[in-house]
């Protein structure tokens, strides 16, 4: 069995990364329709521009099917909502976040 | 208790409720352009790149003589009159600027925590360009509606993008005069041109409802108004229902005098 420290080493030296996109929809149902939507990219390296507020007036899929079907796994499901009595209109962030994950190989410049 | 003449400058019912429904009302054409040049000229003439300084919390205010004309515009306080009262309390003012080639969009936020009769109850920010603000140059990203949603300061941050997200470009002089809930960041400035933002907090000394001008309010078509605005924002998705209860419960509020 690997030591831990084993481990964060092998994790340091691996040569794929993980992507984290973010979809908001209008329902519940996984193909509705995709109404917000943020990459978190780690192939990308510190300093260089990440998905940036404001920045793709279109959704990179129109649900999360539609993403599911381009290779992305989905790791979140939002709970569906409890409604407790005298606060049945009350409001807060976007309600349907669906989180996805993919892990993308990375060239590894690790000398020779 | 407004004068005749001051009403006059007063919103409208059907602009009152625009401002229930987006969080922010804008225009065009409330100040002069010799007015938007000379606060232009004076923008320019400024330091660049001071940060706010707390202690120090109208220094463009003090600095241009303009900039203190446009707002005492009867125009002007005639819309910051409908939504926070007579002699509200001027907290803080900023030049904001975003330099020229600067890549960095600022992360969504809030410019306020919850107030405790949120959506009510509410400060404004006037955001004034003196200059033109095409969509290359960054002027201010803002989600229309967002601002009856529950959320404080940067629990916004990790969103990006959103159907429905509108950037406040146009002509020299135009005005924002926006909720303190409503969402918005700056946005990079492609261009080799400073991009300024004189912007304004507000704080009310009355109770918010019935400063509107009420004359002729047709409650049908405030109705109908609300209505056709149900399904204007389509990054509400379903719970687009308890938006329509938070506008239809503040407007009945803000029709009465207090």
């Amino acid at each position: 069995m690997a030591s831990p420290a084993r481990t964060v080493l092998e994790l340091a030296m691996s040569d794929t990364r993980q992507q984290i996109l973010i979809l908001h929809l209008a329902e519940p149902d996984l193909g509705a329709q995709t109404v917000a939507w943020a990459l978190f990219d780690g192939t990308c390296p510190a300093g260089d521009e990440q998905m940036q507020a404001g920045d793709r007036p279109e959704p990179p899929y129109e649900s999360v099917v539609d993403a599911m079907y381009d290779g992305w796994r989905v790791v979140q499901l939002p709970q569906l909502p409890t409604y407790p009595q005298g606060a049945e209109h009350e409001t807060g962030p976007l309600p349907w976040e669906y989180v996805l994950e993919r892990f993308v190989r990375v060239e590894t410049a690790n000398g020779d | 208790m407004a004068t005749d003449t001051q009403m006059s400058h007063r919103i409208g019912a059907l602009e009152m409720a625009r401002f229930v429904v987006d969080g922010f009302l804008e225009y065009g054409d409330l100040v002069p352009d010799d007015l938007n040049a000379q606060v232009h000229r004076d923008a320019l003439a400024y330091p660049k790149n001071q940060g706010y300084n707390p202690n120090k919390p109208r220094e463009f205010w003090n600095f241009s003589d303009a900039v203190r004309e446009v707002f005492g515009l009867p125009a002007v306080l005639g819309v910051v009159e409908s939504l926070v009262g007579p002699d509200p309390i001027h907290d803080h003012s900023f030049l904001h600027t975003v330099a020229p080639g600067k890549r960095e969009a600022q992360r969504w936020h809030v410019d306020s925590s919850l107030a405790l009769d949120h959506p009510r109850q509410f400060d404004i920010l006037v955001c004034y360009f003196p200059h033109d603000a095409p969509a290359e140059m960054g002027p201010t990203l803002v989600l229309p509606g967002s601002h009856v949603r529950r959320v404080s300061y940067h629990d916004v941050t990790r969103y990006k993008n959103f159907l429905g997200q509108r950037q406040l470009t146009g002509p020299g002089g135009r005005i924002a005069f926006i909720h303190e809930s409503l969402w918005h960041c700056a946005q990079p400035n492609q261009t080799d041109q400073w991009r300024f933002m004189f912007k304004i907090r507000y704080l009310p000394c009355v109770e918010q409802r019935g400063l509107f001008n009420a004359e002729g309010l047709d409650e049908a078509e405030i109705e109908a108004f609300y209505n056709d605005s149900n399904r204007k924002y389509p990054w509400a998705g379903d719970p687009f229902v308890a938006m329509g209860q938070a506008w239809r419960s503040w407007w009945r509020y803000l029709k009465e005098a207090a």
